[in-house]
């Protein structure tokens, strides 16, 4: 490894890296302190000076706007991280963290918890339904996504997977209608708008399993820098030049299912980012290395969600934003751009 | 006394050859696809050898099992029965690993990244000994340069595969191959859409890699005036099962007509080339020039008019007056004068039609 770090220390993406990290911590102290009632430099001062603890907006900072932040952080890394695995595993630019399905899977996991129990007539304690809906998205994800591993062991063409991966998404889709058209009004909403997405919702213990997926998921993407490299000349090269590819792609599929699902789990199925943050980090760095790729990814996909809660809690709007409807119509425009500017970089598959 | 040492010298590396120490065994083996319960045999009872530094050409009809036969022997299919074995190895019982380290592959279908740039393209190829990030070291990055100073590729090196044209990516894909370093090297159809400057740089290429660098090359084929004359084993389909022999040899026996089994096509043992096999029934006499005959008869040949000198008329004689070429032409008595092949032709194709009417 060592002759990487050299290479990250003289190499001209030093300064591009750099100003990714500033953008990053400067989003980061803006989505903690921008829009709270007593904001202003003197409490920020005092924040950092630890005289802020009697001020009311300081329980609010701790107790709400730092976990979202750092959950902001993230969900970011993870989703952009697992969308460029999939576009290059799939060798589809439009591929993300959800074509296995994994955030279907969880959605009926959810849909489960949140309207199944409510049709049979049980209802779960208030307190007990965050747990309850963690634990159904988790197993849904992992059910889902041990599926397609096994099929994938089975199968060589990855296509034949992906097309599986979008049927077997529709399918569940189609259980989930299924529950909301027999379930009462009040869950109905409490689904919709788990499927809206959310950060706030995620408390420092939980925090600390996200935090603990994200960096496995990241940690195994890393493992697989050079294999993903080979996997741009297509499987047939990456298989003549020795890579075991069925194995390969069990990790990479583990590693996704391990990001976009705990992703989904904590905070309902976010969109876009992973599709669109992945070409932004090509554009940037003009690079077909993974190495690379995989860092200003992560670190735009920070970037990217943090501004996203930002505008979704502007001082002045009713409320807050749906953080889904924010990256949404932030992706898009991404997207739409890569098309019409980037031929070069969107045929690149 | 000199003379005896310098003659066992010569002879010492060449003993090598007659030991039967060949890179890659074919032994009894059937290709074609399928598993327990249903399979469909494409070529069956193989049984060839090849030694380093053969230059061997695998030519066959389109869909009669020649890329088949390579992926089996590139490890892509499993073979139905019968092994392959390479340098004494039994293929089926290789990790991917370690048959990366002996055969090297370029296909005809392409899924490559277009973004990717052509060195990192051809540094893949030293993929098995990069670092864990993926990282050359010191002595691989001298391998990857040459592989491409040794393909030509050098001023490309920084070009991203989506910017470059179907012959260089061919050159490439060889150069990935020379980094893989591998003692055998399969190619699928590698002339097959390139341009005849282009086919001839490719044949040049591989005769090269084959005698300096000792490598088994095996490239599928259908055009067999590029294989005669470069390639020293024709391995060609023949009933279902595979055949060797020297390109030449072919040509002589005549097998070469049986290549096309259906068709009306037939090989020139002269000129090297296939042409379709017509028998004409017109004659002209044509006198001149021996490079501007011949190509006043290849025109003919369309309609049907052969050249035989023994018959007295139409007689053209072609002749170059002014830097300008000129067909005089007698027929019935009366003579004629033509500048341009345009007029010549159906002029000639006029009269025996007026002949044969009357």
């Amino acid at each position: 490894m060592g002759d990487s770090i050299i290479r990250i220390i003289t190499n001209m993406y030093t300064r591009r890296l750099f100003a990714l990290c500033l953008l990053v911590f400067v989003f980061f102290i803006i989505d903690v302190f921008w829009g709270l009632k007593s904001f202003d430099y003197q409490f920020i001062i005092d924040f950092f000076k630890g005289n802020a603890l009697e001020n009311p907006s300081y329980t609010t900072l701790l107790l709400f706007r730092l976990p979202k932040a750092i959950t902001a952080v993230l969900v970011g890394m993870a989703l952009s991280v697992s969308g460029l695995l999939m576009q290059t595993v799939f060798r589809n630019p439009l591929a993300g963290p959800y074509v296995l399905g994994v955030s279907s899977g969880a959605g009926l996991g959810v849909a489960l918890a949140i309207l199944g129990f409510s049709a049979i007539g049980i209802s779960i304690p208030f307190g007990l339904q965050n747990g309850m809906v963690i634990l159904f998205a988790v197993v849904g994800a992992t059910f889902v996504l041990g599926i397609l591993l096994l099929v994938s062991m089975r199968i060589n063409d990855i296509m034949t997977i992906l097309i599986l991966g979008m049927l077997f998404s529709s399918a569940i889709s189609a259980l989930i209608s299924i529950l909301q058209y027999f379930s009462p009004e009040s869950s109905l909403k409490a689904y919709v708008i788990w499927t809206m997405g959310s950060l706030a919702t995620v408390s420092y213990s939980q925090l600390v399993w996200l935090s603990l997926a994200v960096t496995f998921g990241i940690l195994l993407a890393f493992l697989k820098v050079k294999d993903l490299d080979l996997m741009l000349l297509g499987e047939q090269y990456a298989i003549s030049t020795g890579l075991n590819v069925k194995r390969f792609r069990v990790i990479i599929f583990i590693a996704t299912g391990l990001l976009a699902g705990s992703v989904t789990a904590f905070c309902g199925p976010i969109g876009f980012i992973g599709v669109a943050v992945p070409h932004i980090a090509r554009i940037v760095t003009r690079t077909t290395d993974h190495f690379y790729l995989l860092i200003f990814s992560s670190l735009i996909g920070a970037c990217v969600v943090l501004l996203s809660d930002i505008l979704s809690q502007l001082p002045g709007t009713i409320g807050v934003l749906p953080i889904n409807s924010v990256t949404a119509l932030l992706g898009i425009p991404v997207v739409v751009w890569i098309i019409f500017n980037n031929h070069r970089f969107g045929s690149g598959f | 006394m000199f003379g005896l040492f310098l003659i066992i010298i010569v002879l010492v590396p060449d003993s090598k050859h007659f030991d039967m120490d060949y890179a890659l065994e074919l032994i009894d083996l059937n290709v074609g696809y399928g598993n327990k319960k249903s399979r469909r045999v494409i070529l069956s009872d193989i049984r060839l050898s090849a030694a380093s530094g053969q230059l061997i050409a695998l030519v066959g009809p389109n869909g009669k099992g020649k890329s088949t036969l390579l992926k089996t022997i590139g490890g892509f299919l499993k073979p139905l029965e019968g092994m392959v074995r390479i340098h004494g190895s039994n293929l089926s019982q290789l990790t991917n690993h370690q048959r990366a380290k002996l055969i090297s592959f370029v296909g005809t279908s392409h899924e490559i990244n277009k973004l990717l740039r052509v060195r990192d393209l051809v540094a893949l190829g030293r993929w098995q000994h990069s670092s864990f990030l993926g990282r050359l070291y010191e002595n691989d990055q001298r391998i990857v340069y040459k592989a491409m100073l040794d393909t030509k590729i050098l001023h490309l090196r920084d070009a991203r595969i989506g910017e470059i044209s179907d012959g260089e990516l061919q050159r490439v894909l060889i150069a990935r191959c020379l980094a893989q370093d591998t003692p055998i090297i399969l190619l699928d159809e590698p002339t097959a859409f390139l341009d005849i400057a282009n086919k001839f740089e490719m044949v040049d290429l591989m005769r090269r890699l084959v005698r300096l660098n000792r490598k088994t090359i095996i490239f599928s084929s259908h055009d067999l005036p590029t294989v005669i004359g470069n390639a020293d084993l024709m391995w060609f389909i023949y009933n279902r099962s595979i055949l060797e022999a020297i390109p030449e040899e072919l040509v002589m026996t005549g097998f070469l007509d049986t290549f096309f089994e259906h068709s009306n096509v037939v090989f020139d043992l002269v000129k090297n080339e296939f042409r379709l096999n017509q028998k004409p029934d017109r004659f002209v006499k044509i006198l001149g020039d021996e490079t501007l005959v011949f190509w006043t008869e290849k025109a003919l040949l369309r309609f049907g008019i052969a050249r035989d000198n023994r018959v007295s008329e139409p007689e053209i004689h072609v002749k170059v007056e002014n830097e300008n070429i000129l067909w005089m032409v007698n027929s019935l008595d009366k003579s004629y004068r033509f500048e341009t092949l345009r007029d010549l032709l159906p002029f000639i194709d006029r009269q025996f039609r007026n002949k044969e009417n009357s």
